[in-house]
């Protein structure tokens, strides 16, 4: 069975820019799916149980922080391995990030190849 | 020089009844009569004057004791021109006060023509006596050799104790009336003092409470009983301060500051109804006794000042959400820029280069120059937001997160490992040197391993070869040291300093000063030297700033700079 991706971002050009940022994953046989608002987020969370999760914070419906905590607090889905996109410098969202057990964090504006590693990293798969 | 010439007369006191004949009785009773009236000191020796006067017709003098100074000083005369043509040599006082005081001697002298006061025939001295107590001197002349009898003398006598009680009643009632007018005065002096502290306990917007050892109301101002929803009048006197005012902690802080009297202790304490207060205690003393004083003062109980910061807290709270939402807003468009420059950069170079030749492959190696170029100046102005929503946050205070205690050999190697990759890649070594059990400091982590790695970047940026030291170490200044002890920068007290030096380019001196001014590039931002947003050590002197600390910096061009911040350890100077 494929690995599958969530990307949740509300912001169309940032949902772009990961999914191209990914293709190589998709490339190495990871299925892609995109969410646009938080509860969209935690409906397909639970519907397809996807591997690696990629949370905005600021999402209309729950935010980031919210679908996180669903995730971390859900015996079933606690092992997803969920980054955060923070913004750079915000200490006080990388705590937040802490608390809800997010297992990543990484600061916007952030590095396409950077992101792409980490991902790859959390799945297992070489690219 | 003897006193006494040979031709007078001394007469031991006696204290049996004298024969006084009718007129000395009838005199002693006209003088009582007068002097009872006499309403002060000065009336009663004018008095005493006019009497002695009419009973001898001579010239009479009085000298009082002046028990400070155990002199006699002249109080009244009365007589042809006494006090004027015959001044009172002290001198001469002198001896016949100490005479006249050992002896209790009485001296009457018939002819004093030869003495040593020339022009007085006939003299009587007579000590005045109350309760054992020498009170003055009664002195009557006459210029006549002999005008006084044994009797005289007598009379005299009793006249003289007379005297010396009425001067001690009045000087009695004198120092009463002193007392009494001093005690008005004080008691005025009081009351104006008491209401100018009742007009600043009314008018003041900060709740106060002066409250007992055992935490009872003593004193409480309307502003604090309208926080407290007491009745405005003094009622709440009496009345436990914990039970008042049921904010959580407020009882523990009590506790504290008596339990370490003379400092001050201040916390944010939530009521249930959302109102949030600023409360200080400490404690506060009275005097010792009037009647003790080798006791020394005493802790009475505790001043607590209670400020309503409801409003505060929410303005901050919404400056937060502000910031936060300002600081993902400008970011979302510029992650967009960076990621899709970085992407098209890479698809460029991954699938379109390799199928060009020629003209189109040259114009291509271009395209890629200039789309690094667009990816470089926006991480620069991702970083420029970044950093002016540092300021932002640090001008106007720490707001996220709470100080907590801090453990800077940790903040050192956190801020290392950020920095470490690129200071492999210039082939630059980091020497980390940590002095043994560093104190905790109180501190923001997170700001601290801002502060750190910024300096170890500076370093790292500006130095090419060579390598980057950074030491942490603890310096003791102590209290009464002048400006020229180890470390000028910094005043007495514990400090924890951090060093980062580096082998690099150096800062001119006349940089030096401002080196931690926003928007400072070493070289201006056009001399092509490595780029920056010039707030970075601006931003590192107000995160240091509001941790009570200090940084400054020492260069040398050419051989390096070496960038130091001290915190306050929290120990008392020693």
């Amino acid at each position: 069975m494929s690995q599958k991706i969530l990307i949740a971002d509300d912001q169309l050009y940032i949902r772009v820019l990961l999914e191209q940022t990914l293709e190589d994953l998709e490339d190495a046989g990871a299925e892609l799916m995109v969410a646009s608002d938080g509860l969209e987020a935690w409906a397909i969370v639970q519907a397809e149980r996807p591997a690696l999760v990629i949370l905005d914070l600021m999402m209309p419906g729950l935010s980031g922080y919210q679908v996180c905590e669903r995730i971390k607090s859900h015996p079933d889905l606690v092992n997803t391995y969920v980054i955060m996109l923070t913004a750079k410098g915000q200490g006080i969202d990388r705590q937040r990030s802490v608390k809800v057990k997010a297992d990543e964090y990484i600061t916007k504006p952030f590095d396409p190849d950077f992101l792409l590693g980490r991902a790859a990293a959390a799945l297992g798969i070489q690219v | 020089m003897p006193i006494f010439p040979p031709n007078q007369v001394q007469v031991q006191p006696s204290t049996e009844n004298s024969q006084v004949d009718r007129r000395h009785l009838w005199a002693l009773q006209a003088l009582s009569s007068r002097i009872s009236t006499a309403s002060d000191l000065d009336q009663l020796l004018d008095e005493l004057i006019q009497g002695v006067r009419s009973i001898f017709h001579a010239n009479v003098m009085i000298f009082l004791m002046d028990e400070e100074k155990e002199t006699f000083y002249p109080a009244a005369a009365g007589g042809a021109a006494v006090s004027s043509e015959r001044p009172l040599d002290a001198d001469e006082f002198r001896e016949l006060a100490v005479h006249i005081g050992e002896a209790e001697a009485l001296l009457l002298v018939h002819d004093a023509t030869g003495g040593e006061r020339s022009g007085v025939p006939a003299r009587m001295s007579v000590p005045m006596s109350f309760g054992g107590r020498l009170v003055g001197v009664l002195e009557v002349e006459n210029d006549r050799v002999a005008a006084f009898e044994e009797r005289d003398l007598q009379l005299m006598i009793t006249l003289a104790n007379q005297a010396a009680a009425a001067v001690a009643n009045a000087r009695l009632l004198q120092e009463i009336q002193q007392q009494r007018r001093a005690l008005a005065r004080q008691s005025q002096e009081m009351a104006e003092e008491s209401s100018k502290l009742e007009a600043v306990l009314n008018t003041m917007a900060d709740g106060l409470v002066v409250s007992d050892l055992d935490g009872v109301i003593m004193v409480s101002n309307p502003a604090f009983r309208e926080m407290a929803g007491l009745p405005m009048v003094h009622s709440s006197h009496g009345g436990s301060l914990a039970e008042s005012f049921p904010l959580e902690g407020l009882e523990s802080l009590l506790t504290r500051a008596l339990e370490t009297p003379d400092r001050m202790f201040t916390q944010d304490l939530e009521l249930a109804d959302g109102r949030v207060f600023k409360i200080s205690t400490t404690t506060w003393r009275v005097p010792p006794p009037v009647v003790e004083p080798e006791r020394g003062d005493r802790i009475a109980g505790v001043v607590t000042i209670f400020r309503d910061i409801t409003h505060e807290v929410e303005v901050d709270r919404v400056k937060t959400a502000f910031i936060s939402t300002i600081s993902h807003e400008l970011r979302s468009p510029l992650t967009s820029i960076v990621g899709f420059t970085d992407l098209i950069q890479r698809d460029f170079e991954r699938w379109i280069v390799p199928h060009l030749d020629g003209k189109a492959d040259q114009i291509a190696q271009r395209m890629v120059e200039n789309l690094s170029i667009i990816e470089n100046e926006s991480r620069r102005l991702s970083q420029l937001i970044g950093d002016m929503l540092d300021v932002a946050r640090i001008e106007s205070g720490p707001v996220e997160g709470a100080m907590g205690k801090v453990a800077m050999g940790e903040v050192i190697q956190d801020a290392v490992a950020t920095v470490a990759a690129w200071a492999r890649e210039k082939g630059l070594d980091i020497q980390v040197q940590l002095a043994e059990d560093l104190p905790l400091v109180r501190g923001h982590y997170d700001r601290l391993i801002q502060v750190v790695a910024h300096l170890l970047s500076n370093a790292i940026k500006f130095t090419h070869q060579g390598e980057i030291r950074i030491s942490a170490a603890v310096v003791r200044i102590p209290e009464g040291d002048g400006p020229e002890h180890a470390v000028p920068e910094l005043v007495p007290g514990e400090w924890l300093t951090v060093h980062v030096a580096d082998t690099g380019v150096g800062i001119q001196a006349q940089q030096v000063p401002h080196m931690f001014a926003k928007f400072t590039q070493v070289g201006g931002p056009l001399s092509g030297k490595p780029a920056g947003t010039g707030l970075g050590l601006a931003i590192c002197k107000g995160i240091v700033a509001y941790h009570g600390g200090y940084i400054w910096v020492k260069s040398e061009p050419g051989r390096g700079s070496t960038f130091s911040f001290a915190l306050p350890t929290g120990s008392d100077p020693v």
